[in-house]
């Protein structure tokens, strides 16, 4: 009983952080209409950016840092954005997937190249967990979740009451409508992008804050967010974020009953399922950021 | 009425789809206040008028006025902000966003949101069943509430001239006569408005002028009632008269 508990919490943290994956490429999703597979390498990059912050010579203090990552993957999404797929706006969305895929190569290789393919830990001190009954809660965590539900209502709040928000939901929901009204699609991809790119990098420190920094986790990620993007019904923001929950209480409870190392298989298999029989997703009919 | 400038005019229009051309050498234009209405049959390129119009398509020959500026190849995004509003054929609708929203967006060029606010309630006066559901998504409403609303959206930004696309497409006769209607006191509200309509006859009765489109060109234009009571338009497009009688 206190594993299950235990694991609920867990899950509910890495849940938390998967959230503010999936919404991020859901929103891409919605007004590009291709799964940007650099996606993952977004989370990767803000992760190692606040880690360069936070270590020597610089040491700034976790939130600077993380903030500091926040603008310089805003900065980098941008530069994707101009280099890559502007270039290619009205190209399919086959070639927009590939064209992400080289790019999340050439991301991770590069990131390989100047940090190394050593696993590294933010320079937390350790500490003891708080004790609630049968479930433990390190302070990380529990900041964890404070900023991940945080980030959560300021994406609702922008997206369901402001003028720029409302343009995005309008964009990805009728295209051509948003044009006739004179809403300027380019203005909006953008702001979409920040948008994205910010749910990314701050999912990046909190995922690197619960668990470590490598190169290649972006991927993993990348895969989380998809299935979850999946389970809401592609373009669904509210669908992703319940998606984002669901793998992150399906991977640690499903490590009860399957071995540690299959940990990473639950959102392939979560995939290949909703592939096979509700590609729509378990919430979602149609596309459209909602 | 045609003793001033007209507020839209359209000068030997070509366009068409890649590389065919639907409409050719296409002469039209609405002045101050005034009610046009295109007809003509199936295929015509009455909604390919109305597109080229709104910027949707680029003119290939010709060119378009409105208000004494030459907008020929003024992008599509640009042109609610001169004063003009298209509703499309389909397609008119945030469907996911809530009625309310969608008006939001129709203005989304009014840069106040007290300003956004007041025309919204006006509208809202004048379509109680909008301010009803309000909150509901779009596309909880019938073919024909969306069709107020689409008109609604467009009208947010006050233009001056409306471009209606088939606006009683696929509606039910009792509907069909509440947005005519609607388009009667929009007009006299002081609007000028063009609208394409396959229901020939209903347009004409409530339009000052027409323009009968065949073929991608205007074969026969004039005073809505005279295109009304001609034979030959009668027979060919409006779907009356025994073709007998006519042919002698």
């Amino acid at each position: 009983m206190t594993l299950i508990l235990q694991s609920l919490l867990d899950g509910l943290i890495a849940g938390s952080i998967y959230a503010l994956f999936a919404t991020g490429l859901t929103l891409i999703y919605g007004t590009l209409h291709f799964i940007n597979f650099a996606h993952g390498e977004l989370i990767m990059a803000g992760a190692y950016l606040a880690y360069l912050f936070m270590i020597p010579p610089l040491s700034f203090s976790p939130f600077l840092s993380a903030g500091l990552a926040v603008l310089g993957i805003i900065g980098l999404a941008l530069l994707m954005d101009k280099a890559v797929f502007r270039p290619l706006r009205n190209a399919s969305p086959l070639l927009l997937l590939i064209a992400s895929l080289g790019i999340s190569l050439f991301l991770q290789n590069l990131a390989q190249a100047v940090w190394g393919a050593e696993i590294r830990t933010f320079p937390f001190s350790l500490e003891r967990g708080l004790s609630f009954g049968p479930v433990v809660i390190t302070r990380v965590q529990i900041t964890i979740l404070f900023v991940a539900a945080a980030t959560i209502l300021f994406l609702y709040l922008l997206l369901k009451f402001t003028r720029a928000g409302k343009a995005i939901r309008g964009v990805s929901d009728n295209p051509r409508l948003a044009e006739t009204f004179g809403v300027e699609s380019e203005k909006i991809i953008r702001n979409v992008w920040i948008l994205a790119a910010a749910l990314a990098a701050v999912g990046g420190v909190l995922y690197a804050a619960d668990t470590n920094l490598e190169p290649h986790m972006g991927i993993i990620n990348l895969v989380r967010a998809f299935a979850a993007v999946l389970l809401g019904g592609t373009g669904n923001v509210w669908g992703a974020l319940i998606g984002g929950f669901v793998i992150g209480l399906s991977e640690n409870l499903g490590v009860l009953i399957l071995p540690l190392g299959y940990k990473d298989a639950i959102a392939f298999f979560i995939i290949i399922i909703l592939l096979l029989f509700r590609p729509e997703g378990i919430l979602g009919t149609r596309w459209g950021v909602r | 009425m045609e003793n001033s400038a007209p507020i839209l005019e359209v000068t030997s229009l070509a366009t068409g789809y890649h590389r065919v051309k639907i409409v050719k050498n296409l002469q039209l234009s609405v002045f101050p206040a005034e009610i046009v209405c295109i007809i003509g049959p199936n295929g015509a390129g009455k909604s390919t008028v109305l597109r080229a119009v709104y910027g949707f398509l680029s003119c290939w020959e010709g060119n378009i006025r409105f208000k004494d500026e030459d907008i020929t190849h003024l992008p599509a995004v640009k042109r609610a902000a001169k004063g003009m509003a298209l509703v499309h054929q389909d397609g008119n609708i945030f469907p996911n966003l809530t009625i309310q929203e969608n008006l939001e967006m129709g203005g989304y060029l009014i840069p106040e949101a007290s300003e956004r606010r007041a025309r919204m309630d006006r509208l809202f006066a004048q379509l109680p069943f909008l301010h009803e559901k309000r909150k509901q998504a779009a596309r909880s409403l019938s073919g024909g509430e969306r069709q107020l609303l689409a008109i609604g959206m467009a009208l947010m930004t006050e233009p001056d001239l409306l471009l209606l696309d088939e606006p009683s497409m696929g509606l039910s006769p009792q509907m069909m006569d509440r947005v005519f209607s609607w388009i009667v006191t929009i007009h006299e509200a002081g609007k000028s408005i063009l609208m394409v309509e396959q229901n020939a006859k209903q347009a004409l009765e409530l339009a000052h002028r027409g323009y009968v489109l065949d073929l991608g060109t205007n074969r026969f234009e004039g005073d809505a009632k005279r295109l009304l009571d001609d034979p030959k338009v009668k027979r060919l497009y409006l779907g009356g008269g025994d073709i007998n009688e006519d042919l002698s």
